[in-house]
């Protein structure tokens, strides 16, 4: 544990030199200026609750208490400034910074801290990350003005992920609120880099800088202007306009109807997100045939499906041992060498391989049967609206359809496909997977038997005890090199068993435009993860803006 | 629609004799009909020419609807006439194959909506009374009913809709509208001699429903099949635009979903919004040139054209008469 | 029983029959508002959560008929509870975002094209067999006969994203505060001129037959020719004596088409992101927004039933003989 947390200090610091030394060459970027964003939403109601509207506040004007950067590979502190374990890992205190002050100059202390969190533990609606209705926390005590404990059941690394999820109010003012969950705290008072409230119209918003913010000197910019928008297609020609700064949506064809006519200052980094797969349901007929999955696998054409059905954008996947992109350090060389030629695109072999097992088309319709003669004909299920994904599960029929295989789309309400899902009465569905701090919890979410019935990536049918074993070992230790084992084991595990067939890394939208902004991350200078609807991402990102 | 119309009662006759005599009847009333009226003659022959078009998709599509045949979004071309959708298959096929589901759904609902319309309408309108008042009432309720938003809440409701269930779903709410004025017309009719006769010779009721009612309200009956037939159009394009239908069958409306989702009006390709916008506004526009047409016919004051044009030739020619004399 | 009584118990039952199916709908359908949010969260959210958010937004199971008394006193206080997608501001206030602009945009419309339509048919119908008669009447028809969707894409695409000549989204300009300037009002005005047009267009035809079919059969009455025959100048004839006369079955219309109106609102406020209610209910439906969605049919429903009951009025104040019984 002491070496990671090394590791992570050491990186941090690292970071922050680096950023300083580029800020210095230009000297200090001078403050003003506003920062216009979309936001699809009928219309802004004056709510400042973080715990019920905290799509568009948390994080700017409520600062997270640390943030992992996993694209930088480092802990960003914020209002903690370290933290450690104690003796038998059972419990992780946290320090907060010195000074801190609440936006109405009252100071934050880790009493306020204490009684946001248990406000989670009263009120189940605002536990985050689950982490008191499962038990695994007990208790979050302050210990002094600037300190707090979180009291673990058991002894559990991966809880200390989860806490950056948790939202700090200031007690001074929710300590006199009846019922939390319906308070629209309509004075906000904050800690993040904007908290006064300008103006809210229906159709648009202004909230500006926090006079007491913590970090000298920030934010650079005054203001974030939240803009109403109906939906992506919306969106898109103000953006051409110049109308807005930073956009997190679908804009077809980018390249064409955005950069195209303003090179210099509208540009684009989608960065992988996520893995998008193709879980097939291993209890039912065909994907009960490991050879019938790898064939399905094989009979895919990744390439030209990320090209047509998403414009190029995600990242195709060619790991078949569950992890996308985003993750790719993680990746182990030795499952990626002798599995992944499954996810090459080779209809020769897809067809060959079925052959051998059996499949023949006994009835002349041109399709294959199973090997006892009973036809093969599945729906793909996809969430009804979500276009990019009905078209790529659309392509991936025609491409079935190539080497004999039978199957349809079936876009469905979102209430029908998440039951299914979760219950595991779909036949297959495309579905996306965990992207959080460490790989773990993606596994812990294809494959703990926990999880079953709980979450859409769990009920597939194939699980083992053994799986469930190396899972939570991973909790307990703090051996780099064992959990290293462990992840590599769980890679091949999925490799070898094919629950699920990757597909590609479904692109982080991150539209940004320079004519009155600049700062933005960038592909050569990815200091986090670009993702607006990320409360810890974008308060860094933020952060480092300013005019130009 | 006009309600106060009455239609020419048919005298009660049987028998071989009088058919060759009913056909020429009919004949004339066809070729009445399109005489000297260019709207029902374009009308007519645009729906004919669709139906015929989209019935024949087989043969006349060069590419399978539901298949990637070229790059996304090519521009019309020789060999893909419409160009090609963002998923790069052929519209011309597409627009023909999709007339097939939209206009079944169209005509299904239309023929739910007036099987209904004149068992209600009739029975409501024959029996009078304790019937009449109900089914009125229920009429009346409906009506207040907000039909679209209604259609939408269910549609949603309901999750992934297909062809069948919109027909389904717009059959069983637009019968309102033909039901009131089949019962107003039924009840202007029920006390004509011809029934009264038919009663009085002790015909059975279905009977003279059937046989000395129904054929005097085709005019109102085809008329109102077309107005649901013309809602149906309308209100299915509306549902799939929004994304309510299933979007992996092909109709028109789909095909607007897909052109709207791609924004392909912001891509440049005009000719995926257009191509399928252009074919149900067409093919409405004359539906409703067909409706407008049936009216004019079933109310002879209306009628303009053909009349005034002989009368104004006569008026002429008495004209130059008097000044010769 | 007078006539006002009997209407007004009709409305009563039928707004009652409504507000029951309003309560159905929801309940016998798939998916609920939680399950929505968490497919809008994209697994950011613990799925422990689920039932504790469930009870914080009021959806706890009981009884059917509990669930169905507490509806109705909510209905009846106009306390429709919190709306889920805007959690926790309540229902009524939520309508109030978009109502104003569904009315204006609705309501505007519905007058322009009844005023257009109105004098048109007057024109049409003075100038009967004229060049304008034979060509203007039915290209209106045919135009009427666009899904709302298709005429908002066009106008959308050449007057808004080619000739750039009007705004593509909003009510008014965000950066305006809402206030009886000029600047405003004119923001509001262009805001409001392409959805405006695209419904208008669609909207005049059915006014323009109305007008000019009802001034044609008045036209053959007695007392036209009485008129006429005293020397009164044409034009005066049409305004003082034919108009009138059918203004009534016109204006009788004009309360039936508020429910077409509000259904061509909703597509049209989609196409040009209006904030109005059409696009409200969208969104409502997209998130499971039971309160909301509920709320909004009622409303409409409201308006169905109050624009029925002007038109009774109407009735009663043109036809003198319904005033006795």
């Amino acid at each position: 544990m002491r070496s990671t947390l090394r590791f992570w200090s050491m990186a941090s610091t690292h970071l922050l030199v680096g950023l300083g030394l580029a800020a210095s060459v230009h000297a200090a970027p001078q403050q003003g200026g506003t920062l216009t964003v979309p936001i699809i939403t009928p219309a802004f109601t004056e709510n400042f609750n973080p715990f019920t509207n905290g799509d568009n506040i948390k994080g700017l004007m409520f600062e997270p208490l640390l943030v992992y950067n996993t694209m930088a590979g480092t802990v960003d502190y914020r209002l903690v400034e370290s933290f450690s374990y104690s003796e038998d890992l059972k419990a992780i205190n946290y320090t907060l910074r010195s000074g801190l002050k609440w936006s109405d100059g009252q100071a934050l202390t880790a009493q306020d801290v204490a009684f946001s969190m248990k406000l989670a533990q009263k009120y189940p609606a605002f536990d985050a990350a689950g982490l008191f209705a499962s038990g695994k926390v007990t208790d979050v005590v302050a210990v002094d003005d600037q300190t707090f404990q979180v009291v673990l059941k058991d002894v559990d690394t991966t809880v200390e992920w989860s806490i950056p999820n948790y939202q700090v109010v200031p007690e001074h003012i929710w300590g006199a609120v009846e019922d939390p969950t319906t308070f629209e705290n309509p004075n906000p008072v904050g800690s993040g880099p904007i908290t006064q409230v300008e103006y809210v119209k229906p159709q648009q918003m202004q909230i500006c800088r926090n006079p007491n913010y913590y970090l000298e000197g920030r934010p650079y910019l005054d203001c974030v202007t939240y803009r109403a928008f109906n939906d992506n297609s919306q969106i898109q020609p103000a953006l051409m306009n110049d109308e807005i700064d930073w956009g997190s949506n679908f804009i077809a064809d980018i390249e064409k109807t955005y950069v195209a006519p303003n090179p210099d200052t509208h540009h684009y980094w989608y960065p992988a997100n996520d893995a998008i797969h193709i879980y097939l349901n291993t209890r039912k007929k065909p994907f009960s045939d490991l050879n019938f999955r790898k064939a399905f696998s094989m009979a895919l054409d990744r390439e030209t499906i990320v090209d047509l059905a998403a414009y190029g954008y995600p990242t195709v996947n060619h790991f078949p041992g569950g992890l996308g992109s985003y993750f790719e350090k993680y990746m182990d060389p030795q499952v990626s060498k002798e599995y992944g030629s499954l996810t090459d695109y080779d209809p020769e072999a897809a067809r060959a391989l079925l052959e051998e097992s059996g499949y023949q088309d006994t009835d002349g319709d041109g399709f294959l049967e199973n090997p006892d003669g009973s036809p093969i004909d599945f729906n793909i299920r996809v969430v009804n609206g979500w276009t990019d994904w009905v078209q790529t599960v659309q392509m991936v029929t025609e491409y079935l359809e190539e080497i004999g295989i039978k199957s349809r789309v079936e876009a469905v309400d979102w209430g029908v496909y998440d039951g299914s899902l979760k219950q595991g009465t779909y036949e297959a569905a495309i579905n996306w997977s965990l992207l959080s701090v460490d790989p773990i919890q993606t596994f812990n979410e294809y494959f703990h038997t926990s999880r079953i019935g709980q979450i859409w990536h769990a009920n597939h049918g194939i699980h083992a005890k053994k799986v469930d074993r190396l899972i939570e070992e991973y909790g307990r230790i703090t051996d780099a090199s064992r959990k290293q084992e462990i992840l590599a084991e769980l890679q091949r595990f999925t490799a070898e068993n094919l629950p699920f067939i990757s597909l590609f890394s479904n692109p982080t939208w991150f539209q940004y435009n320079s004519t009155r902004i600049t700062g933005w991350p960038t592909a050569e200078n990815p200091y986090v993860h670009p993702v607006w609807y990320d409360a810890g991402k974008r308060v860094i990102l933020f952060n480092e803006l300013h005019m130009k | 629609m006009d309600a106060s119309v009455t239609g020419k009662p048919a005298l009660p006759e049987s028998g071989a004799k009088a058919r060759p005599e009913r056909q020429k009847k009919r004949f004339h009333r066809i070729r009445g009909f399109f005489h000297g009226n260019p709207p029902a003659l374009i009308g007519v022959g645009l729906m004919v020419l669709m139906i015929v078009a989209c019935s024949l998709a087989p043969v006349l599509a060069p590419f399978d609807p539901e298949r990637r045949v070229a790059r996304p979004h090519e521009a019309p071309s020789a060999e893909h006439w419409l160009g090609t959708t963002r998923s790069g298959r052929d519209i011309y096929s597409q627009a023909l194959y999709g007339g097939r589901t939209s206009l079944a759904v169209a005509f299904g609902s239309g023929a739910i909506a007036m099987t209904i319309a004149v068992l209600l309408g009739m029975s409501s309108g024959y029996f009078g009374g304790k019937v009449d008042e109900w089914i009125n009432f229920f009429t009346n309720v409906v009506l207040v009913f907000p039909q679209v938003p209604l259609l939408i809440v269910l549609a949603a409701f309901l999750g992934q809709v297909g062809p069948p269930v919109i027909a389904l779903l717009i059959g069983l709410t637009a019968w309102p509208w033909g039901t009131r004025i089949i019962r107003a017309q039924t009840m202007a009719l029920r006390y004509k001699e011809f029934v009264l006769a038919a009663e009085v010779m002790g015909e059975r009721r279905w009977r003279i429903i059937l046989v000395e009612i129904l054929p005097n309200l085709i005019s109102i009956v085809g008329g109102g099949f077309i107005g649901v037939v013309l809602y149906a159009l309308l209100s299915q394009a509306g549902l799939e635009f929004l994304g309510l239908g299933d979007p992996s069958a092909v109709t028109w409306g789909t095909m607007l979903y897909w052109a709207q989702n791609n924004s392909s009006l912001f891509t440049g390709a005009w000719w995926d919004v257009f191509t399928p916008a252009t074919i149900i506004a067409v093919f409405g526009g004359a539906l409703a040139l067909i409706n407008m047409s049936i009216d004019q016919v079933s109310n002879p004051k209306l009628k303009t054209g053909p009349h005034l044009r002989i009368w104004k030739q006569l008026s002429v020619k008495i004209e130059r008469q008097r000044s010769q004399s | 029983m007078s006539f006002i009584a009997r209407r007004l118990t009709f409305y009563a039952t039928a707004f009652f029959l409504a507000i029951s199916f309003n309560f159905l709908i929801p309940r016998l359908m798939p998916g609920d508002p939680v399950d929505a949010l968490f497919a809008g969260a994209m697994g950011k959210m613990d799925p422990s959560q689920m039932e504790a958010v469930r009870a914080m937004y009021g959806f706890v199971d009981g009884p059917i008929w509990e669930q169905y008394l507490s509806y109705l006193v909510s209905v009846v206080n106009w306390d429709l509870g919190p709306s889920v997608l805007l959690f926790p501001t309540p229902v009524t206030e939520v309508l109030m975002i978009g109502l104003p602009w569904t009315v204006f945009l609705a309501g505007t419309s519905l007058f322009l094209s009844v005023l257009i339509g109105i004098l048109s048919g007057t024109y049409a119908a003075s100038n009967r067999g004229r060049w304008f008669d034979s060509i203007v009447p039915p290209l209106t028809m045919f135009i009427s006969a666009f899904p709302y969707v298709v005429s908002a894409m066009v106008v959308f695409f050449f007057l808004g994203l080619k000739l750039k000549w009007f705004p593509l989204s909003y009510a008014y300009d965000p950066e305006l505060d809402p206030a009886w300037t000029w600047e405003f009002i004119s923001s509001v005005i262009k805001h409001s001129t392409l959805p405006m047009l695209s419904m208008v267009v669609v909207g005049i035809s059915g006014w323009l037959f109305n007008m000019r079919n009802a001034l044609i059969n008045v036209l053959g009455e007695d007392y036209i020719t009485m008129a006429e025959a005293k020397g009164l100048t044409p034009w005066r004839v049409m305004l003082r004596y034919a108009q009138r006369n059918a203004m009534l079955p016109v204006m009788t219309a004009v309360s039936m088409a508020v429910g077409f109106v509000l259904a061509g609102s909703l597509f049209t406020e989609v196409v040009f992101n209006y904030p109005g209610l059409g696009n409200l209910m969208l969104k409502a439906i997209n998130a499971r927004d039971y309160p909301l969605i509920q709320a909004i049919l009622l409303l409409i429903v409201l308006c169905m039933l109050a624009a029925n009951f002007v038109a009774d009025l109407l009735l009663i104040w043109l036809d003198p003989r319904l005033r006795g019984k």
